[in-house]
């Protein structure tokens, strides 16, 4: 597993380890990616690191790799047939409905629009796009100076499903790897869920930078891996529960999601309003 | 097979046990090597049982590491990729030992 290829980046929704299509889709470079376990570029973020590690380790990738183009990892080379934006190749990708939305993420401005169809949609492909094209989402906003509140609604959703175990059907996977295919599902489930908790932990690392009390929550990530020295999805599961939940809840309650979610929604309100106004005056 | 890369630099070198597995991730380009032979360069190996069993919490002796969450993860790939690790760090000049011990399958 090469933990920089493009099937381990934020940007890349379509994919996850063993998760995934057989083929993966940049959203920064608006490409289909043919050889997603063996390229990369400057822009990558790991996926199976929390926010403030995947920037650190990103931070050393980028000074080796072009961020223009889809390189190979192992020489930095460019290679045509790595990638593909050609029509044919997009519309076919699209009859799938995760990689429909996925691709659609970003443009015309779609990028919330693209989320919250993510979210409507069943299946852990489907969560897999929504949480790591999500983590983009927010760290770009929180670049141009935005508030952790930007990620508000895509938190929630979260929380809501926190302790739920995905289902990981045989379709969902795109290679069985050195296990057997049950004990894969099992391990994929787990990997889908601990992106759910490093999401959720970007979220309480900018809200603790930004001096709201939802990011006094300790590393829920490094909480759980303590707790936790097997693969057990059921003990994941009661973790997250009697565990993980009580902590967020007692910082950030449906109440107080409410009151934000309104605040949120005057700001944004009062931002087009003010857009609108100097061209019809 | 090499699991190297910029960004992650430590005197280990991930390696896969699975050939096809090595296969797919590497689109091809496999290069392989044996323990023994590895052995003959002064490179050490740390299999997989070994690995699982260093790999809780913090990590044990070689696998200790101030995140556990990431030992968690590297736990993962390890029974699920199949990952043991060559161990780079009694050699003196690791590039010259990696070219000796692999070779193109």
């Amino acid at each position: 597993m090469k933990l920089h290829s493009c099937q381990n980046c934020w940007f890349n929704g379509l994919q996850y380890g063993a998760l995934g299509l057989a083929v993966g889709y940049c959203s920064r470079h608006k490409k289909i990616l043919n050889f997603p376990d063996g390229t990369t570029c400057g822009l990558h973020l790991r996926k199976d690191l929390t926010a403030l590690r995947a920037k650190e380790v990103a931070e050393i990738h980028s000074k080796h790799y072009s961020a223009e183009f889809v390189t190979r990892i192992a020489d930095g080379g460019y290679h045509r047939k790595d990638s593909s934006d050609d029509e044919k190749d997009l519309n076919f990708l699209r009859k799938d409905s995760v990689a429909d939305a996925v691709t659609d993420y970003g443009e015309l401005g779609s990028t919330i629009e693209s989320l919250a169809q993510l979210k409507a949609m069943p299946g852990a492909r489907a969560e897999l796009a929504m949480l790591s094209l999500g983590r983009g989402y927010i760290n770009n906003c929180l670049s141009r100076n935005g508030k952790w509140t930007s990620g508000l609604h895509l938190y929630w959703w979260s929380r809501l499903r926190l302790a739920e175990i995905p289902e990981i059907k045989v379709d969902d996977l795109r290679s069985v790897g050195a296990s057997q295919l049950s004990r894969q599902s099992d391990l994929t489930s787990w990997s889908l869920v601990m992106l759910r908790l490093a999401f959720i932990e970007d979220i309480t690392i900018y809200a603790n930078q930004q001096g709201d009390p939802l990011g006094r929550v300790q590393s829920l990530t490094e909480q759980a891996a303590s707790a936790l020295d097997t693969f057990n999805l059921r003990a994941l599961s009661r973790w997250l529960k009697s565990q993980a939940a009580p902590q967020l809840d007692a910082r950030l309650s449906h109440a107080r999601y409410t009151e934000l979610a309104r605040e949120l929604h005057t700001e944004r309100a009062n931002a087009e309003a003010q857009a609108v106004t100097p061209a019809d005056s | 097979m090499y699991f190297e890369g910029p960004g992650r630099e430590t005197p280990y070198l991930s390696t896969s046990e699975e050939y096809d597995l090595a296969e797919n991730f590497a689109n091809g380009s496999v290069w392989e090597t044996y323990v023994k032979r590895a052995r003959e360069e002064s490179v050490g190996h740390i299999g997989v049982t070994e690995l699982l069993s260093l790999m809780k919490g913090n990590g044990k002796g070689k696998a200790k590491w101030a995140n556990p969450f990431e030992v968690m993860q590297a736990r993962r790939y390890v029974e699920q990729w199949g990952e043991h690790l060559l161990d780079f760090r009694e050699v003196e000049d690791p590039a010259k030992a990696t070219k000796i011990i692999f070779s193109k399958a």
